[in-house]
């Protein structure tokens, strides 16, 4: 596995790239924790991401389009 | 090609005829038969419209271009990736800040390509006449993740070196081992650099051409028919 991605060089979190607040709550450099639930096994983050997608799929087909000029615009004057 | 206009017809604009142009129709060999069938399949008005029909107000149909335009950053941040190379990418700050421009962009290439697709899937967008633009989408996707796969390979780090070992064996047990070799990296870095982006850059081109010529797709149940709005390919509903 890698150094991580807060990891400097030599291999030792510097100040430039020390880990934030949120990713010292969350282990980031080591193994994500998977979800096991029958036949199913994922990772904690696809299962997270994949939730994300569905709730801004389900949110493109429920929240209002703005209408902009074009839509009731010169066009439809004449 | 066909010497309709003689002298007139290499040279443009002398003289083969009152407006210039060296012949017309079927006498215009291949590239007059391409200018009348791109004419009548994707005119400027429908490669560059000014309206859209009402059901293309929808959130839905962002995707699609949130999608090209990670496609754009994925692109734009390669290009710089690849003029500046893997020690300067690994080791200084600017270079990690492209590096994850590059990352973070394909993340969203192919999160908002998914959602896509979610969207093109469960609203049927194959219908109409759309099949082939529906079948280009795969093909892109296809091509998008191997796209994907050998940048992981070309990283120049210890996770690609990983990775690279472990897929050696998956890609062997395909039979594709003998002209895909994971471990090659000259030929993963050119794949990743220039035949697959060039690939799937000229595969989402034809399908923006494909998605203009015919018009986005009618929701289903829509009560306008192209019947009802006179043939239109657009779907455009009466005014």
């Amino acid at each position: 596995m890698g150094p991580g991605p807060f990891a400097s060089a030599s291999g030792a979190p510097s100040a430039r790239t020390s880990p934030s607040r949120l990713s010292r709550r969350i282990e980031v450099n080591g193994p994500a924790p998977y979800v096991h639930w029958g036949f199913i096994l994922i990772s904690l983050p696809n299962l997270v991401l994949i939730a994300v997608m569905v709730a801004l799929f389900v949110a493109a087909l429920l929240v209002p389009f703005p209408h902009g000029a074009g839509h009731r615009g010169r066009d439809d004057d004449d | 090609m066909t010497e309709a206009g003689g002298e007139g017809a290499r040279r443009p604009g002398g003289g083969a005829s009152d407006d210039g142009r060296a012949g017309s129709g079927a006498e215009g060999g291949w590239t007059a038969a391409v200018r009348s069938r791109l004419t009548t399949r994707l005119s400027v008005d429908e490669l560059l419209p000014a309206r859209q029909p009402a059901y293309v107000g929808s959130w839905v149909y962002v995707f699609g271009v949130v999608t090209i335009a990670a496609l754009v950053w994925v692109v734009a941040s390669g290009c710089v990736l690849a003029l500046m190379g893997s020690a300067w990418w690994h080791t200084s700050s600017l270079g990690h800040f492209f590096n994850s421009i590059h990352f973070w962009s394909v993340q969203m290439f192919f999160i908002f390509m998914v959602l896509h697709l979610w969207g093109q899937y469960w609203g049927a967008g194959w219908r109409d006449g759309r099949a082939k633009t529906w079948m280009v989408g795969v093909v892109i996707f296809l091509f998008s993740i191997v796209t994907a796969f050998t940048g992981y390979l070309v990283q120049q780090n210890f996770d690609s070196q990983w990775i690279a070992v472990n897929a050696k064996d998956a890609v062997n047990s395909t039979g594709l081992g003998g002209f895909f070799n994971v471990l090659n990296f000259g030929q993963m870095y050119g794949l990743h650099v220039m035949l697959l982006p060039i690939g799937v850059t000229l595969l989402v081109v034809l399908h923006i051409l494909q998605v203009r010529s015919r018009g986005v797709v009618r929701p289903i149940g829509d009560p306008y028919t192209p019947e009802a709005t006179g043939g239109s390919r657009t779907g455009e509903r009466p005014r």
